[in-house]
């Protein structure tokens, strides 16, 4: 009878577990399935926008709504961007980005990291002003005339520069990283002091490898953003040799928008697959660089979240 | 501390040093170093000019060499040309020569500042361009422009004398008509159908179309599928204007009331009523998209009729446009079921109105304006006008449109034009504003016209030219009598609100759904139409005021 009663008990802890495992099973599907379908929210405009790049225009027409194949495979949308006469001169483009991009992000990096720094440390004279300083232009901005006169009157109108000098500083971005050395534990400073480092030595030796995962995010921020920049380059640069990527796509979509005969109408003139392919062509190579930072993101993301 | 000191200040310093500045920017000199003339020229999707194709840059050295000019091409994208326009404009850094569509609000300002050259100072000298300020009338002109001639319009057809055109064509499906004619559908209203393109074709006949196109099973598949017409969500209720030109209005139009002896809008006029309340009939027996007000935009609305879901649409007729959508219609229609393009789309005459007269709207035919910047020096002037004079004459038209002899075309045995530029992918001949060709030189052609010549080798050219000649001639077309009357520029704010209005009550009217049975739903629409014509009163009155004295100072008498 106890030998049943102990059997019973074990067959009802191994039900009970079995439930349990089951429901934890179950659980984990439905976790797993919102996920899946909260990823493919974001996943699948990416995914379509891929695919309509090697559809013909007829078929994005006709296949609309939701699918996640084509009927019919093709590649002149990219062979439009990329054929040898194109006057895209898409190759020419990516260099040109790939330039300003990379400058773009070592100096407005440097200029933030030294910012925020000096602006993190207590005894630094006038700190307060500083503060404000930087903080009124996140509200107050001087408009788009002023600083289209500002910028001819450096005589920075169709060069380069205007893509990357005018990009001194970004107030969030040192905003996110005054909070990382805000927080930066002040006993591995005095002990680098303590073993004869200097401020500079000391700022560069033992903070900065310290401080990998802010500079890469705010380094990933600020490189998005630079190679997505268009605006920049419609209002300031007309020499074509001149032109990011980011600007040679929205001609590319603007080339396939034509005007209506009446104010602010407009139509499509052609292939939709060209500015599907263009998208993906501007979009790939600075998805393609996130993988290399995902360690450093990670962590960076929640710098400025926390505050000790 | 003191190296902390040093440390802080030096990273704060270098935030603070000023930027370097480059030398050069956009030379604003009239001479370059080679002697020529610099000449800033802005205009929308120039950057096929900045970025030539080999052909482009063959023309446009011909005519930089034949003028002993350097021209600078500055660019404006087509979603975004006001911006880089005003902020040109605004900062003073005026192009010598830039496109404008004159309803910028600033363009007052560019009058009043005398930034904008009157091209009567010099047009004396110039024939041609004589010629086409005439088309419109220059005093007409002169008073749009607030007293001088402060813009060229910029040609839409060179092909065409008249003053006013309609580019646009209602598409509709034939094969569908052909279809309920063969089945011996039966409207609602007990008509027989009419041919759309039957001189006795009335607004109630297309009401029966539309009604067909939706309840008869058109497309013969056996599913109750299909609808009408197609309507945009774009620009307001602007393409409304083939169902309220049947009833004699037009969006933005004035009519002159004989009982008040003066101009009124027809926005509030018992005809725009009845238009309103012609399409929320359509409306509610689900004969135009219900989502016409939401999210069917232009190109949408167009694929709509493309994949036949629509039976008709007003879409661009003009060449190239409406021969891109007549390609589409036949690979994704005509081919699928073994019709030839005609017996699949053709475009719809202009119907019989209500009060038995065929009107359809029509607008200017010219786009938008070119105009001179006043403060250079008058030997640049000249030769902007020289160029403009050149491109209008026959060497100079035939350059713009068809290239250079002995490259791009040449002479056939009774002198005809011959093209050199061979053909497309599809085997039909290429033409010289084709991208792989030379497609900047449409927009350089954009200085004194926006017309792209029609030859008759094109695929659909019987089809192309049966759009487009649908809705022609200005016996039929009319245009908003206060058309060329400038509105008071303090009322640029209230012409913005006032459209606002109206849109927003004419899709209200539509979209009336409260009220189970016909006579409630017109009960709603009473309402909404009562209390939408007071408050467009009392907002616009002395809009209205001031249009009628501006009328009357531009001599315009009902």
């Amino acid at each position: 009878m106890e030998a049943m009663a102990r059997t019973n008990v074990k067959r009802g802890k191994t039900t009970s577990l079995r439930r349990t495992r089951l429901g934890r099973k179950v659980g984990r599907a439905i976790n797993s399935g919102l996920l899946f379908l909260v990823a493919m929210t974001m996943l699948y405009p990416f995914i379509q926008i891929f695919l309509k790049s090697f559809m013909t225009d007829t078929d994005i027409i006709n296949q609309g709504g939701f699918f996640v194949w084509p009927n019919t495979w093709q590649i002149e949308g990219y062979k439009s961007i990329f054929e040898a006469d194109s006057v895209y001169n898409v190759g020419h483009a990516f260099l040109i980005s790939v330039f300003v991009t990379a400058a773009t992000t070592i100096y407005q990096l440097t200029i933030t990291t030294l910012a925020a720094y000096g602006l993190s440390k207590r005894f630094l004279p006038g700190k307060k002003f500083f503060y404000a300083f930087f903080i009124f232009t996140m509200y107050f901005g001087g408009g788009l005339i002023p600083y289209f006169i500002l910028i001819r009157q450096l005589g920075l109108l169709n060069q380069i520069w205007v893509l990357i000098i005018p990009q001194f500083i970004s107030v969030p971005n040192l905003l996110v990283m005054k909070s990382f050395f805000d927080n930066f534990p002040s006993e591995v400073i005095e002990a680098a002091k303590v073993d004869g480092c200097s401020n500079w030595r000391t700022f560069i030796s033992i903070v900065l490898p310290l401080s990998k995962a802010v500079l890469a995010t705010i380094a990933l921020f600020i490189a998005v953003g630079v190679w997505n920049n268009w605006f920049t380059t419609m209002l300031f640069i007309q020499d074509p040799d001149l032109r990011p990527l980011a600007y040679v796509v929205q001609v590319i979509i603007d080339m396939s928008v034509g005007r209506n005969t009446q104010d602010g109408q407009t139509v499509q003139l052609i292939g939709k697959s060209i500015q599907y392919a263009a998208i993906i062509v501007s979009t790939v190579p600075i998805v393609l660089v996130y993988p290399f930072l995902q360690k450093y993101f990670e962590k960076g993301v929640m710098i400025g979240s926390i505050k000790g | 501390m003191k190296h902390g000191n040093k440390l802080t200040k030096l990273a704060l310093l270098s935030v603070f040093l000023p930027g370097l500045a480059a030398c050069g920017g956009f030379s604003n000199d009239d001479y370059g170093e080679d002697g020529r003339m610099n000449i800033s020229m802005c205009g929308i999707q120039f950057d096929s000019l900045q970025t030539q194709s080999a052909d482009t840059k063959l023309i446009v050295d011909y005519v930089q060499d034949k003028f002993n000019v350097n021209f600078d091409f500055i660019n404006m994208p087509a979603g975004n040309w006001k911006t880089v326009l005003n902020t040109y404009m605004a900062s003073g850094e005026i192009p010598d020569i830039f496109f404008h569509t004159r309803y910028e609000p600033a363009f007052t300002t560019w009058v009043e500042d005398q930034i904008l050259f009157d091209f009567s100072e010099m047009l004396g000298d110039y024939p041609n361009l004589t010629k086409a300020f005439d088309r419109y009338g220059v005093n007409t002109l002169k008073n749009y422009f607030n007293g001088g001639l402060y813009g060229y319009p910029v040609v839409m057809d060179d092909q065409s004398e008249d003053a006013i055109i309609n580019e646009h064509a209602m598409f509709y499906r034939r094969d569908w008509y052909q279809n309920l004619v063969n089945k011996g559908f039966t409207p609602t209203s007990g008509r027989a159908l009419v041919d759309p393109e039957d001189p006795s074709f009335n607004y109630l006949n297309f009401y029966d179309l539309v009604e067909g196109f939706t309840l008869g099973d058109p497309d013969g598949n056996g599913n109750n599928d299909t609808y009408g017409y197609a309507l945009p969500k774009e620009d307001g209720v602007y393409w409304w204007y083939p169902v309220l030109s049947m009833f004699g209005v037009v969006d933005r139009g004035w009519h002159y009331d004989e009982t008040g002896q003066k101009w009124l809008p027809d926005e509030i006029s018992d005809e725009m009523k009845e238009a309103v309340y012609y399409l929320a009939d359509m409306y509610d027996n689900g004969y135009i998209n219900a989502s016409y007000a939401t999210t069917c935009a232009f190109e949408v609305m167009k694929n709509e009729v493309v994949t036949g879901k629509a039976g008709m649409c007003c879409y661009n007729a003009s060449y190239p446009m409406g021969q891109g959508f007549l390609t589409l219609m036949d690979s994704n229609q005509a081919s699928k079921h073994d019709e030839t393009l005609s017996e699949c789309v053709r475009a719809m005459d202009v119907p019989t109105g209500t009060d038995g007269k065929k009107h359809m709207f029509g607008y200017g035919n010219f786009y938008g304006y070119q105009s001179i910047n006043n403060d250079i020096s008058d030997a640049k002037k000249r030769k902007i006008l020289d160029i403009m004079e050149w491109m209008l004459s026959e060497e100079g038209n035939t350059i713009m449109n068809y290239g250079l002899e002995g490259i791009h075309w040449k002479k056939g045995a009774s002198g005809e034009i011959v093209s050199l530029l061979g053909n497309n992918d599809d085997g039909y001949p290429k033409i010289l504003y084709d991208y792989d060709v030379a497609y900047g030189i449409y927009y350089l052609k954009g200085l004194v016209s926006w017309c792209t010549p029609i030859s008759p080798d094109i695929r659909y050219y019987d089809e192309q030219m049966q759009c487009l000649n649908a809705w022609s001639g200005e016996d039929e077309l009319f245009m908003d009598p206060l058309f060329y009357v400038a509105p008071p520029s303090e009322y640029s704010t209230t012409q913005g609100r006032l459209e606002n209005i109206k849109s927003k009550a004419f899709k209200k009217i539509v979209n009336a759904v409260s009220g189970e049975t016909a006579e409630e739903k017109r009960a709603t629409r009473d309402d909404i139409w009562s209390s939408y014509v007071a408050n467009f009163q009392d907002k616009g009155s002395a809009y209205f005021d001031a249009m009628n004295e501006a009328a009357k100072n531009a001599g315009i008498r009902q």
